[in-house]
């Protein structure tokens, strides 16, 4: 979610010895912008069309248009603790994932090769391992007869029940950092192949501490990485629903969660539809007005828009 | 003797050694709860067995759902690579009405969450009366894909010295064979690693499959999800072993040919 | 006793010695080039010294303190990185009121020696300027005053003009120069320029491989040079194949064309041949056959200022060149003759000596 257009020069205008390359253009695009405005415009439309259907248990989706489940989801309190959640988890996880993610990529750029290499493969290589597997890894940790529940049972910390952390707020943060925490490796990571380590060197050589180096040198120069991998890993957590729904389960449902249970329990899709087009405004907001203040930020010292 | 300022500190190493050891453990003991010879969850204590490897032979839906996955992953990969193809070469090489709209709009399916897409499919195929079948899952997955396609040859065509074209043309050659021998070959790299990332995304794919695919045209993930639903056992831990193996596999052959951070840093 | 001392340092990577036993010493307010082809180790020379890398073997002293093992922080050197390592995210007065900063200078009096640096290096309304907004000569200087304002005992200089183009590049060296002269900073730069090496030096390290081959003011460096090395390296020369001979007393010489030398040193050179040297603007072209060796004009070619001849002679391709005072003497195809001062001709080392790369400052 980094970078949503690419740049693309503008190239000159065409003069007239070449007007008739006028509709190449539009002949090489022209499949996939017709496949993406079907397949993709038309079910978003659809989508926002049925958030506006009634709904009944018995009757199901009705005829007449309605608003009612706009106003449900923005005033009951029911709907507001699942994105309060949803928005709470997420930010827990970003902060953990910058100070897991940052370090660790800053750790792997002073590593020599062969080191460097490996490592960088070992931290990126999970993000291509399948979510369940890598969320089944957890439940195996942190389940109710799971390693963690083991140790804590010969160190004597939990009582014969086991102990677990299924269904509770921790366990899902961290299945939730393991499985984004590589977006923020690969994002700080992006940052430091444009450092000038000289610069470290030079504050060095002007007095500078290590730690003063790092944090006044360093850390400024990384940190449009470390703000693009916030968003990727904002966003990415605040719709996620793999692993908030096998961690956490029923009891602690999140906005992905609930949109599931909506349409494939409740059956109810008009409700469905509803949160997750809140859902998507919410997450374009948040993208959106996140990148502007990113880009105003850094634009005259590093020239990069981070997001 | 003076501090060499380019090293790691002990306690950086002590942070990786911590932060790798948490990367891994899950997947570590998935792979240990494989070879349990208990019929429940448990760590092979008493001996490594091989017997819930066997017992997905004896999984026939998991292995219909494991071929589904590998059709569909190359199915929609090689689609969103065909069409990413000429529509990269149009937007970086052209300047035309709409060229914006079109780069954002190929570009959207990664700001979309995939549950919003799902729920989308969901709706849209079962109107028009494809919903479940392996084409719907197709479309969709293409959808979702082609970003990743797009970005790697998009980049691989800007990153393109034009000169090498105009140099085949000075030389004699026609549009047509400078684009076949001097454009495409440069692109290669980008489109191979496009076409790969597109099939990892595609074969790992849950939020969005799961509203998409139906108990006759399913997925391995979607498969998997659902049995987790059900009960957690130590088949689960043997089917994700062997996508692990399968991933870390490919995971080399991707690195070694274009570099995983390199194709990553599309990824987000 | 000399100000800056690198007694016997040696780095080695692996089997390599990336700088193999060298030992200098710098006086006070000296402005002293490392002078070499690129991968010499002129970069880890510096980086010792600035303490960025730590010597395989060797000291470095300074004011008969013993640096080696000191942090970088702790040495107070400014140093000028090749790429300037200016900090993005800072402003040009931020940037250079860095080391003050570290060193707790009270803000009033860091704003006054900022400006006071900006001005030396003359960019004193460019203050809020990023770097990404100056120019390279404009970064270059802001690196300079960032290094001098913490006024350091040393100023550690790596190929500070290589990212300049060629006009500048000149500017800059006397600017720089003069700089310096006014600050009186002792000064050590790296640099694979000879021309720049000759031009702003006092003296000049002459590198190869990790090892000083000669050090000396550089008009020895060029005039005397001590092997085949440094006579090719620094300026362009002929080298020559002279017999060895005796005179009529008896005495050792050499036979070179039509020409006996008589020079010092000859003593040491066993009998056979050896290798000379002569400088292409030492040689002069005469009609034919009123020089000491004949030959064609091959090619020439017009420099500007001089014109560059290639005369093949029966003592292989000579190379000369004459100023420009009007329209050439000769063209190609022409046959010449040409002639030189006996007291022009260079006997050459064959394989370095010591004695020669120990030279003492003067
Ligand atoms: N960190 C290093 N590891 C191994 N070899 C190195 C390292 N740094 C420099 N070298 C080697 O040492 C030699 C001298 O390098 P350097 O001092 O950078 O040369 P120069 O600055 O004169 O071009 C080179 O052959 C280079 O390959
Ligand atoms: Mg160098």
């Amino acid at each position: 979610m980094t970078a949503m257009t690419i740049e693309i020069p503008n190239r000159e205008r065409a003069t007239s010895r070449f007007r008739s390359q006028r509709w190449i253009p539009f002949w090489l695009s022209g499949p996939a912008a017709i496949f993406f405005l079907i397949l993709l415009g038309l079910p978003l439309l659809m989508t926002l069309a049925l958030s506006f259907y009634t709904f009944d248990y018995t009757q199901g989706i009705g005829e007449t248009l309605t608003v009612s489940h706009y106003a449900e989801v923005l005033s009951d309190s029911y709907f507001h603790e699942i994105f309060l959640r949803t928005y709470a988890i997420s930010l827990v996880t970003t902060l953990l994932c910058v100070l897991l993610g940052a370090p660790e990529a800053y750790i792997l750029y002073r590593m020599r090769n062969p080191w460097r290499s490996i490592f960088l493969l070992v931290t990126l290589g999970p993000l291509l391992i399948s979510v369940v597997v890598r969320t089944l890894g957890w439940v195996l940790l942190i389940g109710g007869n799971g390693l963690l529940s083991h140790a804590m049972q010969a160190l004597g910390l939990a009582g014969t029940r086991g102990f677990s952390l299924m269904y509770t707020h921790t366990g899902v943060v961290i299945a939730m950092v393991h499985v984004l925490v590589p977006f923020m490796v690969i994002s700080v990571w992006a940052s430091l192949r444009k450092l000038d380590m000289s610069t470290n060197d030079a504050a060095l050589s002007l007095g500078a501490s290590p730690f003063t180096a790092l944090r006044r040198v360093i850390f400024p120069q990384i940190l449009p990485g470390v703000l693009s991998g916030s968003l990727i890993v904002f966003a990415l957590t605040a719709s996620y629903f793999a692993t908030p729904s096998i961690i956490g389960g029923r009891r602690l449902k999140v906005v992905a969660t609930s949109v599931y249970d909506e349409y494939l329990s409740s059956m109810n899709w008009p409700l469905g539809a509803t949160i997750a087009v809140v859902l998507l405004i919410l997450n374009v907001i948040i993208v959106m007005s996140y990148s502007r203040w990113v880009e105003n930020r850094f634009r005259r010292t590093l020239g990069e828009g981070g997001a | 003797m003076s501090v060499d300022s380019r090293r790691n500190g002990r306690t950086a190493l002590v942070f990786h050694t911590l932060f790798v050891i948490f990367l891994m453990a899950p997947l570590v003991v998935v792979i240990l709860v494989a070879f349990t010879p208990n019929g429940y969850l448990s760590y092979p204590t008493s001996g490594f067995s091989l017997r819930w490897f066997r017992a997905i032979l004896d999984r026939p839906d998991f292995i219909e759902a494991f071929y589904h996955s590998l059709n569909l992953g190359l199915v929609a990969a090689t689609l969103a690579t065909v069409m990413s193809v000429p529509a990269a070469l149009a937007l970086a090489r052209f300047q035309f009405v709409g060229r914006d709209f079109l780069n954002g709009l190929f570009l959207s399916p990664l700001m979309i969450p995939h549950i919003v897409l799902g729920v989308a499919f969901l709706g849209f195929f079962s109107q028009i009366g494809l919903g479940g079948t392996f084409a719907s899952l197709v479309f969709a997955h293409v959808i979702i894909v082609m970003p990743y396609t797009l970005r790697l040859i998009l980049a691989a065509v800007m990153g393109l010295d034009r000169e090498t074209e105009r140099a085949a043309v000075s030389l004699g050659a026609s549009a047509f064979t400078s684009f076949r021998r001097i454009t495409l070959p440069q692109m290669l790299p980008g489109i191979a690693g496009g076409w790969m990332l597109a099939f990892i995304t595609s074969f790992d794919e849950l939020t969005m499959t799961v509203f998409v695919a139906s108990p006759s045209n399913t997925t391995l993930p979607v498969k998997m999800y659902n049995y987790i639903e059900q009960t957690v056992d130590p088949l689960l831990a043997s089917v994700s072993t062997v996508i692990i193996v399968l991933t870390v596999a490919f995971m080399l052959v991707l690195d070694r040919f274009y570099g995983l951070d390199r194709v990553l840093s599309g990824k987000g | 006793m000399s100000f800056l001392t690198l007694d016997a340092l040696t780095k080695r990577y692996g089997d390599v010695a990336a700088v193999d036993d060298l030992t200098l010493s710098l006086e006070q307010g000296e402005f002293v080039s490392l002078l070499g082809p690129s991968g010499c180790g002129k970069t880890t020379t510096l980086q010792m010294i600035a303490g960025f890398v730590a010597p395989s073997a060797g000291r470095i002293v300074m004011d008969d303190r013993d640096m080696t093992a000191l942090a970088p922080s702790a040495r107070g050197f400014g140093i000028v990185f090749q790429s300037y390592a200016l900090f993005p995210h800072m402003s040009v007065a931020e940037n250079v009121g860095f080391g003050l900063e570290m060193r707790k200078v009270p803000k009033s009096e860091r704003m006054r020696q900022i400006d006071e640096a900006l001005e030396l290096v003359r960019l004193g309304h460019l203050h809020s300027r990023y770097p990404r907004e100056l120019s390279g000569g404009q970064r270059q200087r802001v690196a300079l005053a960032r290094a001098l304002v913490i006024k350091p005992p040393l100023l550690l200089l790596d190929e500070p003009l290589s990212n300049l183009d060629a006009k500048l590049r000149e500017e800059m060296q006397i600017e720089l120069r003069n700089i310096q002269r006014d600050v009186g900073t002792t000064t050590l730069m790296v640099t694979h320029d000879q021309g720049e090496a000759l031009s702003m030096s006092d003296r000049v390290v002459v590198m190869d491989q990790g090892r000083a081959m000669q050090i000396d003011d550089p008009f020895r460096a060029y005039e005397e040079p001590a092997d085949i090395f440094v006579s090719t390296f620094v300026g362009k020369t002929n080298l020559l194949e002279g017999r060895m001979a005796s005179n009529d007393e008896g005495r050792p010489c050499v036979e070179l064309g039509l020409q006996r030398l008589e020079m010092a040193g000859l003593g040491r050179v066993g009998g056979g041949s050896v290798r000379l040297s002569i400088r292409p603007e030492r040689l002069e072209m005469t009609p034919c056959r009123q020089g000491l060796v004949d030959g064609r004009v091959q090619t020439r070619q017009f420099a500007g200022d001089h014109w560059l001849y290639q005369i093949d002679t029966p003592m292989g391709l000579l190379l000369a060149t004459c100023p420009n005072c009007g329209p050439a003497g000769f063209e190609v195809g022409d046959d010449v003759g040409v002639r030189w001062n006996p007291e022009a001709v260079r006997l050459l080392n064959d394989t370095p000596t010591q004695t020669a790369a120990a030279g003492a400052p003067l």
